[in-house]
């Protein structure tokens, strides 16, 4: 065992050395390698993209190169962002991890000056004018020209002075020549070049319109169309060739912005970029050495601990030689020990299986009683369930009466909003009789002007009107009378009023009292569903109960059965535990007998003799003696006494022959 | 003609004794009035009434009373009573005393009643002599008495501008 041990240590030790350097190796070639080939990558793409940038500042470029240009920058781009995306996924240390994250924003800041100036180049690109000095030069040229032949024929006109039509056609063929080998693919600027166009033609027509007048002698006309028509003409020439001036002026600006911007910040972001993956690199390589190092470094010392492993190892192999020859004594010692033990194991067997025996007996009685009690519960159980089903049967009764007293309930707040509706209508006509009895007491009081009216005339009438006074006095009296009816009514139309809301008032208890009602009406109607449930699983659980009940009596009338049975066995036991303790008396009484034969043993384990060997001496020895002792075995009738004397024996012999403990026997 | 003179006379001897005869009471409050009821043209509910500027306090404004346009008095505030809210029972009493027609606006008209000579007693004097000049005597029916009031004094210093508006 020690032996594998010391291997399995060995073994150990050299393939922590070897994944050691597969570690080593590993960090360099997937992590470091692949770290500076990233960045090369990286710094590649940066540079071509910086070639693009400069390229395209080149002037007079036409549109489509620039465009291919600025695709090559997108793409240099992109396989940088690549690059860089590909060595953010490898792991990295802190010192490297401060370097990287330099590196990120100086080149995030180199890219956003990148993007400033293609942004810029792409603006310059829109307004379309590939030149933008060269065509001011140009443009400029050409308005100097349209002056100058529109002075020599203004010279012409007012002065006599002779003119040559060629001039102003050549002129004319210039600017036509120029104007169609624009190549523009802005649209504004399209616009103005025809513009341009236009306005150059519109100015040689009105110019070779006054030539013409000059030429038949008209010249008072010739005068008119000069200052006129050709003069705006000329003035729209000059605004068209001013814009177009004024365009390239702008194109320039922004050219001037670009090349500016790509010169210094851009080219600044990229030498601080670059710096940065430069160190970045140097980092990688230096970080490979390291590692490369420090593998060899691991390895030496490896190589050294597993000789040294090695000597141990064959230094404890003769060490465990010794310590197994001196083993094998002790086996012999704990075969005492045993017998010792076993004796006094069939000692205990023998009592304890007479307290079983009696322990039995006891149990089966006891499973009897037990059985009795049982059927006694089992009645009772029984009684129990017939109980609890009539409480579930009475439960569902009352459910099914609850049930029955809620549409009642329901109905009986139904019929109160029924009253509530009625007592409101009352209350509504109520107040349109009062109404009607309003208009009666105004007729009675306009009767009563009336009537006191007649009196005021019959009384003017003297004594003609005393009759008619009467009857004036009579119809104001029957006014009077029916004010008071009217005054009378409204009394009464006002007390049913009262009464009809105090009605009102009193139904809106009532049906509260039934909503209340009803809603206890559903709490109990619920409360009784729990209980008939309650009561069904009480009663199958009563079912559930006696069931167990029936297997228990089963089984107490099996342990019954059992216990008698273990009863009969307990002294079978004890017949055969007596048996045994002879068989163990004989064996001690071999072994003990001879001392000579232990020393014997001692000998010959001391002379390098196998252990299978002196144990077969042993056995061999021991049964010679056995057929040497039999006299003693049947002679001694108290196997008792002869057990304790070997015992006695054994635990002395015990001592003096192994001087090993318990922990050493374990080891072995 | 002959109506405005038989008023003259009877209001010349009415300036002196109240005559018995028929007479339209009236309330202010709980206190009955009574009026000659000659001196009454007609009763009437109340109307609009269009109140007009630069007028005595007690004069409330003018009615158009069938195309007549009459002038109207708070008798209340003509009497020093406090004003009170119009009701339902508010009337417009009006009268004539020779050319001028007035409304008196009352809290109630009562009745046409009957009051003989024998039953009218003088004014009782207030303090010093002094005879509160609206009335020209007090009936006595029964338990109840009832102020009967001068026609003449209630319009007697009432602006001539007034009247104009007839």
């Amino acid at each position: 065992m020690i032996l594998a041990l010391t291997v399995l240590i060995g073994g150990i030790l050299g393939y922590y050395g070897s994944s050691v350097g597969e570690d080593a190796v590993g960090e360099i070639g997937e992590i470091r390698m692949p770290s500076v080939s990233y960045l090369m990558a990286a710094e590649t793409a940066a540079s071509n993209l910086s070639v693009y940038s400069r390229t395209l500042a080149i002037p007079g470029l036409t549109s489509s190169e620039r465009s291919e240009l600025f695709q090559m920058s997108e793409q240099s781009l992109n396989e940088g962002n690549e690059a860089v995306a590909a060595f953010a996924e490898l792991p990295r240390d802190d010192q490297e991890r401060d370097l990287w994250n330099d590196f990120q924003r100086s080149r995030q800041i180199w890219i956003e000056e990148v993007e400033n100036y293609q942004q810029l180049m792409r603006e310059y690109d829109r307004i379309g004018v590939n030149d933008p000095s060269a065509l001011v030069i140009e443009a400029e040229g050409f308005m100097r020209d349209h002056l100058q032949i529109a002075q020599e024929l203004f010279g012409a006109l007012y002065n006599g002075s002779d003119f040559e039509q060629r001039e102003s056609r050549e002129v004319e063929a210039q600017i036509t020549e120029w104007i169609r080998q624009f190549d523009i693919n802005n649209d504004e600027l399209q616009r103005v070049v025809q513009d341009l166009d236009r306005a150059q033609s519109a100015y040689h027509e009105q110019f070779n319109r006054v030539l013409d007048m000059i030429s038949s002698g008209n010249s008072a006309l010739a005068q008119d169309i000069y200052e006129g028509e050709f003069a705006d003409r000329h003035n729209q020439l000059n605004g068209v060739f001013e814009e177009l001036i004024n365009r390239s002026n702008q194109a320039l600006d922004i050219y001037l912005q670009a090349r500016e911007q790509l010169t210094g910040r851009v080219a600044d972001a990229q030498d601080r970029s670059s710096e940065l993956n430069a160190e970045l690199v140097e980092l990688n390589r230096t970080m490979a050495r390291d590692e490369a190092e420090q593998a060899n470094a691991t390895t030496n010392t490896l190589k050294l601990v597993i000789l040294g492993g090695l000597i141990g190892g064959v230094v404890l192999a003769i060490l465990l030689g010794l310590f197994v020859s001196r083993s094998i004594k002790e086996l012999y010692d704990s075969l005492r020990n045993v017998i010792t033990g076993l004796s006094s194991g069939a000692e205990q067997v023998n009592a304890s299986s007479m307290q079983l025996s009696g322990s039995s007996q006891e149990l089966a009685e006891g499973a009897s009683e037990q059985a009795a009690s049982l059927q006694q519960t089992s009645s009772s159980l029984e009684e129990m369930s017939s109980q609890t089903q009539q409480a579930a049967n009475n439960a569902g009764e009352a459910e099914r009466a609850m049930k029955e007293a809620e549409p009642e309930v329901n109905s009986g707040v139904e019929a109160m909003q029924r009253m509530n509706n009625a007592m409101e209508e009352i209350k509504n006509s109520s107040m349109e009789t009062s109404k009607i009895i309003n208009t009666i007491d105004d007729i009675a009081f306009q009767t009563n002007l009336l009537a006191l009216n007649a009196a005021v005339e019959a009384a003017r009438a003297g004594d003609a009107g005393k009759g008619f006074a009467v009857v004036a006095e009579e119809v104001r009296n029957l006014a009077q009378r029916s004010a008071e009816a009217a005054q009378n009514t409204s009394e009464l139309i006002e007390t049913s009023q009262e009464s009809s809301e105090r009605g009102a008032t009193v139904a809106d208890e009532v049906a509260e009292n039934l909503q209340k009602i009803e809603r206890r009406v559903k709490e109990v109607t619920n409360l009784v569903v729990e209980i008939a449930a309650a009561s069904k699983e009480q009663a199958s659980g009563i079912e559930q109960m006696s069931k167990a009940m029936t297997e228990m009596d089963e089984v107490v009338q099996n342990n019954a059965s059992g216990a008698e049975e273990s009863a009969s066995a307990a002294e079978e036991l004890s017949s055969q535990a007596n048996e045994l303790i002879r068989f163990v008396d004989e064996l001690s009484s071999l072994v003990s007998t001879d001392d000579d034969l232990t020393d014997n043993i001692v000998d010959q384990i001391n002379n390098g003799d196998s252990s299978g060997q002196s144990l077969n001496g042993a056995k061999s020895a021991s049964l010679r003696n056995g057929n040497g002792t039999s006299n003693t075995q049947t002679s001694g009738k108290t196997p008792q006494s002869g057990i304790s004397q070997g015992s006695r024996a054994a635990g002395s012999s015990n001592e003096e022959l192994l001087p090993l403990e318990d922990e050493d026997l374990s080891d072995f | 003609m002959e109506q405005t003179e038989t008023k003259s006379t009877v209001d010349t001897q009415e300036t002196t004794v109240v005559e018995g005869g028929k007479f339209l009471s009236f309330f202010l409050g709980k206190e009955e009035y009574a009026i000659e009821i000659l001196k009454v043209q007609e009763i009437i509910g109340l109307m609009p009434i269009t109140p007009v500027p630069k007028m005595p306090d007690y004069i409330r404004g003018v009615l158009n009373l069938r195309g007549n346009i009459v002038p109207v008095m708070n008798l209340r505030t003509r009497f020093g009573l406090e004003m009170v809210e119009d009701t339902e029972e508010t009337c417009i009493i009006v009268i004539q005393d020779d050319s001028s027609k007035m409304g008196l606006v009352v809290d109630k008209v009562s009745e046409v009643t009957d009051i003989a000579t024998k039953q009218i007693e003088d004014i009782p004097t207030v303090g010093a002599g002094m005879k509160s000049r609206f009335l020209s005597g007090i009936g006595k029916i029964d338990e109840t008495v009832k102020m009967i009031m001068n026609v003449r004094e209630v319009l007697y210093d009432v602006p001539e501008e007034v009247f104009d508006s007839n």
